[in-house]
């Protein structure tokens, strides 16, 4: 069970990641848009 | 920014849809739970090879162009390519300590490559940062990213040689050996995955140009005239 | 004047610069050495693993700390001097060949210091016959290095942090020379084949060389 949480700790991190980047990038738009 | 919206939105539908197949997929006997990163792990790492490879190009074209868009699809390339590639790194750190109980492998080329790829992105964009006239950077850039498109196969063919002659075989299994559904699974992700990573780069594209078109000040007078290169200047 | 003629002046230009006001051998050298000394205290190992360690730091050291070498200012380094050139008419390329070619006689003599220093703090076993390999895998690295350095100086020219900044780049690109260079010696030592990091060499300091003579005019436009 505890290997099956660490892979999806370790999924939801990169995915974090890239959604952070994503968010970044929304708000360099927005703040270009302005 | 419409299209950008949807082609985001399908893009998490598409990641969404990859997650189940990765969760839900047989897992390999020996590794368990822990073998389901690969689906996260080998994707993500394609994707950063061919961050590396878009931006290269772009370098060479630019070069050949001079065109700003290959300039920005440079840019935009490589910052991808460092998320790409960092969270590459980091799962496969995991999935190596966690079933090989060591992070690192030095035996697998393509890892040290890949390391090398991520400083290389970082050097881009630290060179990008440190130069600010436009035209300067996408010079350097470009000619920065051309060396590296020559230079990275040879660190690639390095390690290669070396992890042969050393006869460390690779701790990482290559997909051969895979149960079918498995295989599936990680070619959904492949695709999934390259799907965002192209979504994103549209993303960040449209950032770059709405900047670019914000940036550009109407000339000065002066400005309009601008004094010849010497490179220009054939008869001196 | 031509390609070659410049290609010599410019590197004759360049040495002789270096040795009125340079610091290469006055000051990279030493820094290179006192690493050397800092190497095994910090590691703390015992006799033998320094002796196995040699020629591993050796290698490690010289390309670190050598890069900078490429670095160096030199003869063109001002705008207005690389504007005098142009209208002098100088080939960029045989600008990019002349500074390598000084370049790497600096490196080259840089690195024999230090293969010295390095004999003699860490009396590393040398396998028979080491003198002609290792010195071939010098001048290779020292040649490739040094078309690194300078093309990497080139593009951060004028720059804040332009040392460190072309050091990261440098040090990446430069796996193929720790490898080849490394693993002559120690190929040798295994009575393995030593031509294949000879050829890898070899194949990493043509494709350098290829593109800083390729890279060379836009260089110049980027590095005003």
């Amino acid at each position: 069970m505890s290997d099956l949480l660490i892979v999806i700790g370790t999924f939801a991190l990169s995915y974090a990641v890239v959604l952070g980047y994503a968010a970044r990038l929304h708000l360099r738009r927005r703040r270009v848009k302005d | 920014m419409n299209r950008t919206r949807i082609l985001l939105g399908t893009a998490a539908l598409a990641v969404a849809v990859g997650l189940w197949f990765a969760f839900t997929s047989p897992v390999d006997r020996l590794q368990g739970e822990f073998s389901r990163i690969v689906h996260i792990h080998a994707p993500f790492l394609w994707v950063a090879f061919l961050a590396f490879g878009v931006t290269a190009l772009a370098s060479i074209m630019w070069l050949v162009k001079k065109t700003p868009r290959w300039d920005r699809l440079g840019e935009a390339s490589a910052e991808l390519g460092v998320v790409f590639t960092v969270t590459g790194l980091f799962t496969g750190m995991v999935w190596g300590q966690a079933v090989w109980g060591r992070a690192w492998d030095w035996g697998d080329a393509r890892l040290a490559t890949t390391a090398v790829m991520l400083f290389v992105y970082l050097g881009y964009l630290a060179l990008r940062k440190a130069t600010p006239d436009p035209e300067m950077r996408a010079r350097r850039s470009a000619i920065l990213g051309t060396i590296a498109v020559v230079q990275v196969p040879l660190v690639y063919f390095s390690v290669y040689l070396f992890r042969t002659l050393h006869q460390t075989p690779s701790i990482r299994p290559d997909g051969a050996s895979m149960p079918r559904e498995m295989l599936i699974a990680l070619l959904v992700n492949f695709l999934a995955i390259t799907y965002l990573y192209v979504t994103l780069l549209f993303a960040r594209l449209d950032v770059a140009r709405a900047e670019a078109r914000v940036s550009v000040q109407p000339d000065l007078a002066g400005d309009a005239v601008k004094p010849p290169r010497l490179t220009e200047v054939e008869d001196v | 004047m031509s390609f070659w003629d410049q290609a010599l002046e410019i590197a004759r230009v360049d040495l002789r610069i270096e040795r009125r006001m340079g610091d290469v051998l006055r000051i990279v050298l030493p820094f290179a050495v006192v690493a050397l000394l800092v190497f095994p205290l910090a590691l703390g190992v015992d006799l033998s693993a320094v002796s196995r360690l040699g020629p591993a730091v050796f290698w490690a050291i010289g390309i670190l700390f050598g890069m900078q070498i490429a670095l160096r200012h030199t003869a063109d380094d001002r705008p207005e001097r690389r504007d005098l050139y142009s209208l002098l008419g100088v080939d960029p390329s045989a600008r990019f060949v002349g500074r390598c070619l000084s370049g790497s006689a600096l490196m080259v003599v840089f690195l024999l210091v230090l293969l010295l220093a390095t004999i003699v703090l860490y009396s590393p076993d040398l396998p028979d016959g080491w003198l002609f390999p290792v010195l071939a895998s010098l001048l290779l690295t020292a040649i490739g290095l040094t078309e690194l350095g300078t093309l990497a100086g080139e593009v951060t020219a004028g720059l804040r942090n332009r040392t460190t900044l072309a050091s990261l780049i440098v040090a990446p690109l430069a796996l193929p020379l720790v490898i080849g260079a490394s693993q002559t010696l120690e190929s040798l030592a295994r009575n393995a084949g030593i031509l294949r990091w000879l050829i890898l060499l070899v194949a990493t300091d043509l494709a350098l060389a290829v593109a800083g003579v390729a890279l060379a005019r836009p260089l110049e436009e980027a590095s005003r």
